[in-house]
């Protein structure tokens, strides 16, 4: 790590407001040319409205205060074209997002060459071929393919690469890239990080690396700046704040997941078996062309005990979600399933119906499993509209409330609307929403991927005291190796629709015996999840 | 997977203080509708009644007649009971004196009460044996606040009932296609497939044909009747709301609070009526804002090739005919209709602005 | 792309025929014949003439007589003109009403664009208040209304244009109607593009334009490419509006066009002119409806890659 001191990136007492709202208030960053620089923090605590506001790209109804200085220049005032010339130059930006920082209309290889036509000013023959480099440099296979590619035909991993290709088009000095990893699959973000550690040092570049994620940044940065609330908590080098951090705040960070609660487990009664379950969708193939099916679950058999909890992990497209919905007889499946001894296979909708108050499932996206048209109090209580139909207005509303308490929120939140409400909060109104018919088995889909590290502490916590307190059984389904952990008696590893390898939780995590499974444990790893 | 952590700005759309383009657009459709329903009564006129003194007689806020039509009107009457008129005196009551050669039959003095102009006469005085009259003719005072139309009717009053008929046809005719539009569209929406499939094609077929031919092959068909109108529009009309809900609740289906409410069991028609149909109520309002201008577009569209509204109600369509028919001589024919017309259309367009503001801006 | 096109093609063909059938069961159906005129015919000049044109047949073999014609390319004689043939009459009367239509499209595609585009790039409020202000009025006045102002300004007034007629083609003669048609138009595809481009310049692909530093124009026209699918969605109804407003038009202009000839066959029950007139705009319709779902497809890959070709 050559890390000169010349700072070339400077920020001073800069403020952010919209209106009354001050989102950034005050902030003093450096960056040394060739040093990495990291800044974290949670949804809300401002770390991207920094970046973006030095380099005004926030909308007109934003008022940025303080200075910016690049190298000599002022950034705040220097006049448009002359921050043009500095932008995707000398600063570049790699976004969170892959699919929205690319044009879905455009050519990936137009898209490049764009950039350096316009601003390395290289004649459309020359442009090509770099941009064929490029796309080589960043680890994209066959890119004189690629260039004609369109962004929605590529992976989320190898759309992010081609932003890279972008950025470093030009040899900036500085790289900005706001969380690059965090819509990523496990193994594809600890490859891109890879990525980015090995061009940063070839292109000798300085580069501000924006996350939520304090573990992931501890292998890359030289420093990092801790922020919450607009403003900076504390910074220092990874081993500072690792070692001797005193805000509470940074050590929740830090702490990720509690560790498993060895559990006293008996033997216990089989309540959930499913038997070769096969997902087939069919894919449009129109009047004249041929039927295409698209197996999304192939063949997976599981069993669940009373009270245990199974975590299913695998990555986007594993089939994870399918197989959730499956298991609740939400999509068609072949294949057997047996809830408590009864065959609900052979089950008609009608005759379902009566069944499913035993059967809840819980969402991943707190924002839209929750209608926005109607109060939380009836988004709560509709379970008790269709099985206990004699019950009256009044005594649903009393209901709701109780089952709000019960989630640890205020009775008075069913008067509202899921607008009104945090995420960790919509959350805990949904799991009110399954727990108020009392079922017996509850399948979470990734009921804590949208929230932040320190809301879902509070959320996995709340499950497991349910779960005490009802005797549930759950199956727990997520892409994230810590929660899987910290919650689950047995793991079931997911993979093209198929379960590579299940077994007891201990022994997965500890021994993995499926290279694949290895594979994941190890990007886990390397991403700060483990 | 929905891992998007990155901050979104506080959205101040929503703050910005008076949404004033709902607010004007309000006012002035209230103003128009209170005018409509509430002016006729006060205007003094009937929509049918018939001056035959005062045929295209131009708008103006002073009250007829003046002196020159007075005037003439005394010069047609003297012609007409074949006597001489000398008349004299200002303000409300004329004094005249009439000779003939003849004694004049009092009875005769009735074609001034007949007249539009005045009331009836008062004897003052006789002299030289009845051949010499002295008469008090008061004036009848009336105000065209808009003129009078071909045919001597008030136009203001004409253009207030007609504004009653396209508002009635307007909100009447747009209420079914909504209700139509919306059932048909939940419905193909949420059954989706080959059920979705057939919907559709029924609503194709039916939308090849432009409106226009549709009404003048129904009244080649059924000859001219209002109901026609009705009918027609609503034929044509429903098919975009349907589009609209079908596509809405198409992408509806998908979200995760209509897979929530089927885990908790609830049935295709309880999931319609409490899920599906209250989200898509936002562009459900906003198409209403479109619709009924476009209803009363298109009504008026019909009653201008005549095939509408037939007289002697009228609609505003009707009335932008008449002065379109008279704009060399009688411009105030088509101003005053086509004013109301626009200004209406422009107000709902703007209404359909203003709210569609307020609600995006309020979030999904 | 051929697998997509064959596609709507077979869709629109019974969609056609359903249009066709509808219309000729419904025409059949009305009270009265095309012979009832004011002089009442001599008995059996009436019988001759009904079954001259097979009037006097049942009414599926009228149809199936009727759709052998079809495809022959044939539409009929004119019960009407009797002296003339509905292709006949079509003749003149189409190439009339398609030039009228297309002047009208473009001028509406060209200076919509340009006017929204105005819209969306004026910095300050003046500008998009201005177009908004200007849409609103160009959409609420109706065509019945515009073109006696027209007619009253530029004809009679000003005496630079003929107030109607066709005179064979003159382009003075074009340039009013034309106008009339194009005006509400105008107003909603600048409405249409200046919604779109708002829209798009918000989106996040911009800001990385931005990002890099990208000059102005560069954005525009990555921004106009973006918002030209809704501009050209509404295309399609473009041009039903523009049939619905020729239909007045030509009347109000005294333009030998389909429209007029449409509205005299419906007032003098003449089946066949009438029915020539729906099939041919409905395949109008369909026509460019498939041509703009093809541009559709073209434009956006992901709709491409989605429907498999």
């Amino acid at each position: 790590m050559n890390v000169s001191t010349a700072p070339i990136f400077k920020l001073r007492e800069l403020r952010v407001s919209y209106g009354p709202a001050q989102v950034v208030k005050g902030l003093n960053l450096t960056v040394s040319r060739g040093e990495t620089v990291a800044i974290v923090g949670e949804s809300g605590s401002g770390k991207s409205q920094t970046m973006l506001a030095a380099l005004r790209l926030l909308p007109r109804e934003a008022r940025t205060a303080g200075s910016a200085t690049f190298e000599s220049s002022e950034l705040l005032s220097l006049p448009q074209k002359q921050l043009d010339a500095i932008l995707g130059q000398r600063i570049a930006m790699v976004f969170q997002e892959p699919m929205s920082s690319l044009d879905p209309l455009f050519m990936v290889g137009a898209q490049i060459g764009a950039v350096l036509r316009l601003k390395a000013r290289l004649p459309r023959g020359a442009a090509r071929a770099r941009a064929k480099e490029l796309l080589d440099l960043a680890g994209i296979a066959e890119p004189e393919r690629r260039l004609n590619a369109y962004p929605h035909e590529l992976s989320g991993g190898q759309r992010q690469r081609v932003a890279i290709a972008m950025a470093i088009a030009c040899n900036p000095d500085l790289l900005i890239a706001d969380e690059p990893t965090t819509a990523l699959d496990v193994t594809v973000a600890a490859k891109i990080l890879d990525l980015l550690a090995e061009l940063k040092q070839s292109l000798g570049m300085a580069m501000i690396f924006i996350s939520h994620d304090l573990g992931l940044v501890r292998r890359i940065a030289d420093r990092i700046y801790v922020m919450k609330g607009g403003e900076v908590l504390e910074s220092g080098s990874p081993a500072e704040i690792f070692a001797m951090s005193c805000h509470d705040y940074t050590r929740m960070l830090l702490q990720g997941m509690p560790r498993v609660r060895p559990r006293a487990l008996g033997d216990a009664p089989m309540l959930l078996r499913a038997e070769n379950i096969k997902v087939e969708f069919r894919l449009r193939g129109g009047l004249f062309g041929t039927k295409r099916t698209f197996t999304a679950v192939d063949g997976v058999s599981l069993s669940l005990s009373c009270g245990h909890t199974l975590g299913v992990i695998g990555e986007s497209g594993s089939g994870k979600s399918t197989l959730a919905r499956a298991l609740l007889k939400l999509v068609p499946a072949s294949g057997k399933i047996s809830f408590d001894g009864r065959d609900l296979s052979l089950l008609s909708r009608a005759a379902m119906r009566p069944l499913r108050r035993s059967l809840q499932l819980v969402f991943q996206d707190p924002f839209g499993s929750l209608s926005p048209a109607i109060r939380i109090g009836d988004i709560i209580t509709e379970g008790l509209r269709i099985h206990e139909p004699a019950m009256t207005r009044k005594e649903r509303d009393k209901r709701a409330a109780v089952a709000l308490e019960e989630v640890l929120l205020n009775p008075g939140l069913r008067h509202r609307f899921a607008q009104e409400l945090s995420g960790g909060q919509r959350q805990r109104v949904a799991i009110a929403r399954a727990m108020i018919l009392k079922p017996r088995l509850v399948v979470l889909d990734e009921p804590t991927s949208a929230l932040d590290r320190s809301v879902q502490i509070g959320v996995l916590a709340l499950l497991e005291d349910l779960q005490e307190k009802h005797g549930l059984t759950y199956v727990l389904i997520s892409h994230d190796l810590t929660v899987i952990r910290a919650a689950s008696d047995e793991i079931a590893v997911m993979k093209d629709g198929r379960i590579v390898e299940q077994g007891p939780a201990q022994e997965i995590v500890e021994q993995p015996r499926e290279p694949y499974t290895r594979s994941l444990l190890a990007a886990a790893f390397r991403a700060g999840e483990a | 997977m929905d891992k998007s952590r990155s901050e979104a700005p506080p959205s101040f759309a929503a703050v910005s203080p008076r949404n004033w383009p709902l607010q004007v657009s309000l006012s002035i459709l209230a103003a128009i509708a209170l005018l409509c329903l509430l002016g006729p009564l006060v205007s003094g006129h009937s929509y049918d009644q018939v001056y035959r003194d005062y045929v295209l007689v131009r708008p103006s806020l002073s009250a007829h007649p003046d002196a020159a039509e007075v005037d003439s009107a005394i010069a047609s009457i003297a012609r007409r009971i074949r006597v001489q008129i000398t008349a004299s005196g200002e303000g409300e009551t004329m004094r005249m004196i009439l000779h003939a050669e003849k004694p004049i039959d009092p009875r005769t003095l009735r074609t001034f009460e007949r007249s539009d102009l005045f009331l009836p006469a008062r004897i003052a005085a006789t002299g030289d044996e009845g051949r010499e009259l002295a008469i008090d003719v008061p004036l009848q005072r009336t105000v065209f606040l808009f003129g009078t139309d071909a045919n001597g009717r008030d136009l203001f009053t004409r253009v207030l009932i007609a504004g009653r008929i396209s508002l009635a046809v307007g909100l009447l005719a747009s209420f079914v296609a909504l209700t139509i539009g919306v059932t048909y569209g939940a419905i193909a929406g949420y059954a989706g497939g080959r059920v979705d499939a057939l919907m559709m094609r029924a609503v194709e077929i039916v939308y090849a044909l432009p409106f226009i031919f549709f009404v003048i092959v129904l009244v080649m068909v059924f000859g001219r009747h209002f109901v026609l109108i009705f009918a027609a529009i609503g034929a044509v009309e429903w098919l975009d709301m349907a589009r609209i809900v079908r596509g809405q609740t198409l992408s509806i289906k998908q979200r995760d609070f209509v897979a929530a409410a089927e885990a908790l069991g609830a049935t295709p028609g309880a999931i319609l009526w409490r899920h599906v149909i209250p989200n898509t109520s936002g562009p459900i309002i906003a198409y209403l804002t479109v619709l009924v201008p476009r209803v009363i577009l298109l009504e008026s569209f019909v009653s201008f090739l005549g095939l509408g509204v037939q007289e002697p109600l009228t609609s505003w369509g009707v009335l932008v005919a008449d002065g379109a028919r008279n704009i060399q001589g009688s411009i105030h024919l088509l101003i005053f209709p086509a004013l109301f017309l626009g200004v209406t259309l422009a107000a709902l367009q703007t209404l359909g602005d203003g709210f569609q503001r307020a609600r995006g801006a309020g979030g999904r | 792309m051929l697998r997509f096109f064959l596609t709507r093609v077979a869709t629109a063909i019974p969609t056609l025929f359903v249009i066709i059938a509808l219309s000729f069961f419904l025409m059949r159906l009305a009270p009265g014949g095309p012979f009832d005129s004011a002089r009442t015919l001599d008995p059996s000049i009436a019988e001759n003439l009904r079954h001259i044109y097979k009037l006097d047949r049942p009414l599926l073999e009228q149809f199936f007589y009727y759709l052998r014609s079809l495809a022959d390319g044939d539409l009929g004689p004119s019960l009407h003109w009797r002296d003339f043939t509905v292709n006949e009459l079509f003749a003149t009367a189409l190439p009339i009403s398609v030039t009228l239509g297309a002047k009208a499209m473009l001028t509406a595609i060209l200076a919509g664009t340009a006017l929204g585009l105005f819209g969306a790039m004026s910095k300050g409020w003046m500008g998009q208040r201005l177009i908004d202000g200007a849409s609103i009025v160009g959409i609420a006045v109706p065509v019945f209304v515009v073109a006696p102002l027209l007619q009253l300004g530029f004809g009679l007034a000003l005496h630079v244009l003929p107030v109607g007629g066709w005179d064979d083609g003159a382009w003075q003669n074009q340039v009013l109607p034309v106008a009339t048609l194009a005006l509400p138009q105008i107003a909603i595809i600048a409405r249409l593009m200046q919604a779109a481009l708002n829209d798009t310049l918000g989106k996040p692909h911009m800001r990385t334009l931005r990002a890099f530093g990208m000059p102005a124009y560069h954005i525009y026209i990555h921004a106009l490419r973006a918002a030209l699918p809704p501009v050209v969605s509404y295309l399609g109804l473009a041009a039903a509006n523009v049939l619905t407003g020729s239909v007045i038009v030509e009347t109000i202009f005294g333009i030998p066009g389909m429209g007029r000839y449409f509205v005299y066959g419906a007032l003098g029950r003449d089946y066949t002119l009438v029915m020539g007139t729906v099939i041919v705009v409905a395949a109008a319709v369909l026509l460019f409806n498939l041509i703009v779902d093809l541009v559709l497809a073209w434009l956006d890959p992901r709709v491409r890659y989605e429907a498999g070709l």
